[in-house]
């Protein structure tokens, strides 16, 4: 229940605020043009007062001073002109001043010569002499009444005024009599409150040489310090003021006095603050007033809302859906109770059509309950049977990877094999070569030998030739010495060469008999050595034969040792690929089983929710039953 | 203040309207111990408008005044010279100007007035006869307006 008055204070502060700021704008800016037309007239009003105020004193009081004052009387005196010519008239000067200054107002005279000495006093002690070119004593001897202005005098301040006087023989001097001021300011009183220049509100003072002179409030008033000029108005702390100066000569009486208007800034401004304050106590009943309209206003919107509010509590507290929500209104107000009104029709079917659905969702959750139950124990079963297989494919990997180490230490046993089968393979092709070129050199040898036979017969017939030559030779040789004993001495030399030839053919015989003894014995020898390499070129073809025979059985071997290694090759490959496939076996085998380990948490998750939603209905069907429908 | 200073200036009026209809006569009271007993209309005259300036024991006369329009005042000084008060306060001013006669005094009621004739040897006023009494003497009676 406390919104209620809380909404209503709100709309009241409101509509207070709403009534109360245009009028403070208002008052405000009122006040500000107000205040700038009220100083205005208010400055025109004191300046007219100020210059009344001069003409009043200088109508009323300074020109009657001027024109009856004492001093045309005396100059006229023969007391005075005597005073002139020695010390008896002197004495009778003396005494006639004496005698006309004992009044209140003319309180003390004196009589100078031309020169400012004094001649005369009404006492002896008023004696003094005179500043002779003063101006105010030049204007006297002149003629005219001179004022010196507000001078010390016998009683206090006084107005000092003088005049010239004629003496008996001709010469001519100034008499100069003090007015009591005092007794001159009490007579300003008078014309002022005849005027109604004074007030409560507004008082007067004249002030000349920086000396209040009078004030119409009382002797102690302060020093109004006015400007300079004929008139004008200014402001002095919390008063304003306004000044006027008549327009007299230096010397005239009242000369250099200022009038000066004051009235205090607060009574000035009085109207307007009376303004202001009615403005302000108009917009507090303004505001008030609005306010409480306001209030009232918000009473009367409030109720209906109220008792809506009262419907809806009782709806929390107690689930009470069975309450009629009265329409009485046919505002906003009215519209809001209508459809809340609908809104609780609606409300009742909720609780109904949810129970059921509370019901068919618990059977539901009982259901998804039990499966999920037999699923979790039938996962589980599977994520063991997983286990195992994991193991198994662990174990299987492992021999394979022994396997192809195997495989692979064959391969390297057949390589080797293979090398030294290359090798044993190229020797014997080497050897064959080898035993070629020897069998091609003994052909050689044996091609030479039987040349050797052929030259060798050649030359036995070359030598045949040379014997049969030197047979011949010997013949010849025999017959030429038959010759030579036959032509006696002349055949001599001939028949000693004949005798060397025959020497010579018979060595020649001898020799071609050794070439021919050497040519057969190289012959056998040549027959000998063809008979050797002919027999060792049969050997060598038959080692030739039997080399062949193992290069070929080593080329068999080298190839049967390559098939091999090929075929260990293909194992090894094949273990590697089996291997591979392991791996990839086991790698499933493990995804599987995390996959599987996933899949055991978000059954667990699922039967967490399952029962989640199993307390979920129970509660909501908790809240149902506080309903009453 | 100011509403109760007004009040009673409003009631102070009313008094002398009130008085001033059951009998407003002003009077020429003096100091008691003054020579004269009684004036004649020109005697009066020229008391108040200073052409007499001393008294026959040669006491210098005083004109004490009320401040302000006392109608009474304003009616007695017509009565008595034919003229307004600020009349006769100019021709008292040309006197005390020329040193002849002493300033007059002014007192705020009649009855202050009427005390300083009482306390002043020499002094005159003009007030309503009901605001004389046995400290001042009676002169002159001059006619009321009503």
């Amino acid at each position: 229940m406390s919104r209620k008055p809380r909404l209503a204070t709100r709309l009241a502060v409101g509509a207070a605020l709403i009534a109360l700021v245009p009028l403070i704008a208002l008052a405000a800016t009122f006040t500000l043009l107000a205040e700038g037309a009220i100083r205005k007239q208010l400055d025109v009003a004191l300046i007219a007062r100020a210059q009344n105020f001069a003409g009043l004193v200088q109508s009323s009081i300074l020109e009657p001073l001027s024109r009856y004052n004492a001093l045309s009387g005396w100059a006229s005196d023969p007391q005075i002109a005597g005073a002139f010519v020695g010390p008896k008239g002197r004495d009778g000067c003396n005494r006639f001043l004496a005698t006309a200054t004992r009044g209140r107002v003319v309180v003390g005279a004196q009589l100078f010569d031309a020169t400012g000495r004094p001649i005369c006093a009404s006492a002896p002690e008023l004696a003094a002499p005179a500043q002779a070119g003063a101006p105010w004593f030049r204007a006297a001897l002149e003629g005219t009444l001179a004022s010196e202005g507000i001078v010390p005098g016998p009683r206090g301040p006084a107005l000092s005024l003088a005049l010239a006087a004629k003496a008996a023989d001709g010469s001519s001097g100034v008499l100069r009599a003090w007015y009591d001021w005092s007794a001159i300011a009490q007579l300003i009183e008078a014309p002022i409150s005849q005027a109604r220049l004074t007030d409560d509100e507004v008082q007067l003072q004249i002030s000349a040489g920086g000396r209040v002179l009078y004030d119409s409030s009382g002797k102690d008033a302060l020093l109004l310090t006015p400007g300079s000029g004929a008139r004008g108005r200014g402001e002095s702390g919390e008063l304003l003021i306004a000044w006027a100066r008549n327009d007299t000569g230096a010397t005239d009486p009242g000369g250099g006095f200022a009038y000066v208007c004051r009235v205090p800034r607060p009574v000035a401004f009085a109207s307007l603050r009376k303004l202001l304050i009615t403005v302000a106590l108009v917009a507090v009943v303004a505001a008030v007033l609005a306010a409480l309209a306001a209030w009232l206003l918000s009473q009367r919107m409030v109720r209906p809302l109220d008792a809506l509010g009262a419907a809806v509590e009782r709806i929390v507290r107690d689930g009470d859906l069975t309450q009629q929500i009265e329409v009485s209104r046919h505002d906003e107000i009215g519209r809001l109770a209508a459809s809340f009104a609908q809104l609780v029709t609606k409300l009742r079917e909720v609780p109904r059509s949810l129970r059921e659905s509370v019901l068919a969702l618990s059977e539901e959750v009982a259901r998804l309950d039990r499966a999920a139950r037999d699923q979790n124990e039938r996962v589980t079963r599977q994520a063991a049977a997983l286990q195992e297989a994991q193991v198994t494919a662990q174990e299987i990997r492992q021999t394979s990877l022994m396997a192809a180490e195997k495989a692979n230490a064959v391969l390297g046993a057949a390589q080797r094999a293979d090398d030294v089968g290359r090798a044993g393979q190229d020797a014997v092709s080497q050897s064959l070569g080898e035993l070629e070129q020897i069998l091609g050199h003994v052909d050689a040898i044996s091609r030479t030998m039987s040349e050797l036979g052929e030259s060798t017969s050649r030359i036995a017939g070359i030598a045949g030739v040379v014997k049969d030559l030197a047979d011949q030779s010997n013949m010849l040789a025999l017959n030429a010495a038959i010759e030579a004993v036959r032509s006696g001495e002349h055949g001599r030399g001939f028949a000693v060469v004949a005798r060397e030839i025959r020497s010579l053919a018979d060595q020649s015989v001898q020799a071609t008999q050794r070439v021919q003894e050497n040519l057969d014995g190289i012959r056998t020898n040549a027959a000998r050595a063809a008979a050797i390499t002919e027999e060792g070129s049969r050997g060598i073809n038959a080692n030739l034969a039997r080399m062949r025979n193992s290069g070929d059985s080593l080329r068999e071997l080298g190839s049967i040792s390559r098939d091999n290694a090929r075929a260990v090759r293909e194992i090894a490959a094949a273990v590697g690929q089996q291997n591979a496939g392991i791996d990839q076996v086991f790698s499933a085998v493990r995804d599987l089983s995390s996959s599987m380990s996933e899949l055991v948490q978000l059954i667990e998750q699922s039967a967490e929710s399952v029962r989640e939603v199993g307390s979920v209905s129970a509660r909501i069907d908790g809240i149902v039953n506080r309903f009453r429908v | 203040m100011a509403v109760l200073g007004s009040g009673a200036r409003i009631l102070l009026a009313a008094s002398i309207l009130l008085s001033l209809s059951a009998s407003a006569e002003p009077v020429i009271v003096v100091h008691p111990s003054c020579p004269v007993t009684r004036l004649d209309r020109d005697e009066a005259r020229r008391l108040l408008l200073g052409a007499d300036l001393s008294w026959s024991n040669g006491d210098a006369t005083q004109l004490v005044e009320i401040r302000g329009d006392d109608p009474v005042v304003t009616a007695g000084y017509q009565a008595i010279a034919r003229k307004t008060p600020s009349q006769i306060r100019a021709e008292w001013n040309r006197l005390v100007f020329a040193g002849r006669a002493n300033p007059p005094l002014r007192f705020g009621t009649a009855a202050e007035a009427r005390a300083a004739v009482g306390r002043l040897p020499g002094a005159f006023a003009v007030i309503d006869s009901s605001a004389a009494d046995t400290s001042v003497k009676i002169v002159f009676r001059a006619p009321g307006p009503g």
